[in-house]
């Protein structure tokens, strides 16, 4: 057997060993507080991927919080005002938010860098504050949802059944991104992101990846707005303000933006810091900040590089050390 | 109806020399540095509450008080240039991101220290005069005034010092700057320091004005943002229009549509950055 199949077969493995670690872990640990916090963690995840992979498209977008408040809104307004159940409102949610990500997607494709970047924040602060304005959408009050009805025969009303559905889908979001990231398109797109004139010389359709790749990402930041909005059961515009956007894109630079562990480790950590420092809101504020000053100094790459950088540190000290006496 | 206009109106210059004056600090940043400075709300923020430490605490009269927050805010940019921002590899997004994680850090740091109530100050010109009917302040008046006169002096800098013309060489081309013999990080230095002491000063003039809190720099930070698109990204003339243009057409806008016209100025930003992404008043 050659090198390449042991590897691929040993990587299989342990995937199938985490997998059926993250199956078993809330049926070991039964404390409530154990799952909540997996929720957040992998709701964190989701967004992180999804806003890595219109990063990694070369569009700078930083208003990941517009989609999210699409999703948690377009559920609980197709709830309460049209009476549908969350089954039937998802499909009806992902077509609005394709809908307006292709707007946005086409009207934006000829603008990069800092001025997408200002039109995504600016496009978050406009569906914010639509939100607060329009009497209809709910204004400063906040909503209430209810848990997604029962699916299969499994209730999802318990922390438990949300847990498993949100596992479900990060496993197949982040197995397609994977997938996409690896395949002709995904080479297409790292094209586009480090020059996007090159991609159009070599007849890339930049607009057309750009466009899709957006809707992609909204797609998922809006499912897991409707999953969040279930879940916590309560929402109000507070949730979606530019600082939702920031703690997203701080979740894919902590984490790394070299692959799909990146925003997942990044996830887990952006969730667990407050948990774990003590304080208020503003320790845990200035403990995010420095952790992200020091990333962008010292681990570019991110936690997931962290096993290679101090690899090649241990590697570079002993290398630098003079000959040990029991070298020969 | 003519009262209503014009008492928007002057209102509306009030808040739109404040605005200029931070927008004009984000916009060289932008032009010189590169940077996209989210934090630049927090140092707006940074400026009140000193002021306010310095009066309330130090008992230094207002405008010894605004110098020496410009000449701290100033210095403090210096440093941020040196430690941060030159050490910073990569692209704009990477600084952008920095900023943002600063703000977090001045807002995580001045909540601590200040306290998360809002501390106001007492104006030290209190009273007004009426001119036909329209009430004008006096500390609204000296905002402006000084305002004004600041924006003055940078636009005389810039134009007729060797020093301000190095700054917009670098705006311009740093590559041919550099081989004309203009020394780059000094510029960026420089900059760095102008645009803090500059937002700094906004913040401090109003401190007397409104409520001086932690969280008072993100609607500044957001009005900032649609005044320099709407001026053109790293252009100063333009901010400092903009700055007005915006904080009338926002106070009037308050008056006749109420909540809506942010709404609406963000709005105009995309469709701005989409139609003619170099500014209303980019003249290159």
């Amino acid at each position: 057997m050659n090198e390449v199949a042991v590897k691929t077969i040993k990587r299989s493995f342990a995937y199938f060993i985490g997998l059926i670690f993250l199956l078993s872990i809330p049926l070991i640990v039964k404390s409530a507080y154990f799952h909540h916090l997996l929720i957040m963690i992998g709701l964190a995840a989701l967004l992180g991927m999804s806003n890595r992979l219109i990063i990694n498209s070369g569009a700078w977008f930083m208003g990941m919080a517009a989609f999210y408040a699409i999703g948690a809104y377009g559920l609980v307004l197709l709830r309460e005002k049209v009476g549908m159940d969350y089954w039937s409102a998802v499909p009806v949610i992902g077509l609005i938010t394709a809908a307006i990500a292709l707007g946005l997607g086409y009207a934006t494709s000829r603008v990069r860098g800092i001025p997408f970047a200002i039109i995504s924040v600016a496009f978050a602060e406009v569906i914010r504050l639509t939100i607060i304005k329009t009497p209809f959408l709910g204004g400063h009050k906040a909503w209430v949802c209810p848990p997604p009805e029962p699916i299969f025969g499994i209730t999802l009303s318990s922390k438990i059944g949300i847990y498993y559905l949100i596992l479900v889908l990060c496993v197949i979001v982040g197995f397609l991104f994977h997938r996409l990231e690896k395949s002709p398109t995904g080479n297409a797109l790292m094209t586009m992101a480090e020059n996007e004139e090159l991609a159009e010389s070599i007849g890339i359709n930049t607009t057309r990846y750009k466009v899709v790749v957006l809707m992609v990402g909204a797609l998922v930041a809006s499912l897991t707005g409707t999953l969040f909005a279930s879940y916590i059961g309560i929402i109000g515009p507070t949730s979606f303000s530019l600082m939702t956007s920031v703690i997203i894109l701080m979740t894919i630079v902590i984490g790394g933006m070299a692959n799909i562990w990146g925003p997942i480790i990044g996830a887990a950590f952006v969730t667990l810091l407050p948990e774990i420092l003590p304080g208020q809101a503003a320790d845990q504020n200035i403990a995010y900040a420095t952790i992200v000053l020091l990333t962008l100094f010292w681990l570019r790459e991110g936690l997931i590089s962290l096993p290679k950088q101090l690899k090649t540190y241990f590697e570079g000290r002993a290398a630098h050390k003079p000959a040990s006496i029991s070298g020969r | 109806m003519y009262i209503l206009i014009s008492q928007s109106l002057i209102n509306g210059i009030l808040a739109g020399m404040i605005y200029a004056l931070i927008a004009s600090g984000f916009t060289l940043l932008y032009g010189n540095a590169g940077v996209l400075f989210f934090a630049i709300g927090e140092v707006f923020m940074l400026g009140a509450v000193l002021l306010y430490c310095l009066i309330e605490g130090m008992s230094i009269s207002y405008f010894l008080g605004v110098v020496i927050v410009m000449a701290l805010l100033g210095t403090f940019g210096m440093f941020l240039e040196r430690a941060i921002f030159r050490r910073l590899t990569g692209n704009d997004l990477t600084f952008a991101i920095g900023s943002l994680a600063l703000g977090m850090l001045i807002t995580g740091i001045v909540l601590k220290t200040f306290g998360e109530r809002g501390k106001g100050l007492i104006t030290p010109f209190p009273g007004s005069f009426k001119i036909t009917g329209l009430v004008i302040a006096y500390d609204k008046l000296i905002v402006v005034g000084v305002g004004l006169v600041v924006i003055v002096a940078l636009h005389l800098f810039f134009s007729f010092t060797k020093t301000g013309r190095a700054i917009r060489a670098v705006a311009q081309d740093v590559e041919a700057a550099q081989l004309m013999g203009v020394e780059v990080f000094r510029v960026k230095s420089l900059t760095f320091f102008l645009a803090l002491a500059v937002a700094g000063l906004a913040g401090a003039l109003v401190a007397p004005l409104y409520y001086v809190d932690a969280f008072m720099g993100t609607p500044v930070l957001m009005t900032a943002l649609i005044v320099v698109v709407l001026g053109g990204l790293g252009s100063f003339p333009g901010a400092v229009i903009g700055g007005l243009v915006i904080g009338v057409l926002e106070n009037i806008g308050q008056t006749f549509l109420g909540g809506t016209t942010t709404l609406l100025l963000f709005m105009i930003v995309i469709v701005m950055l989409i139609l003619r992404p170099e500014g209303l008043f980019a003249n290159e």
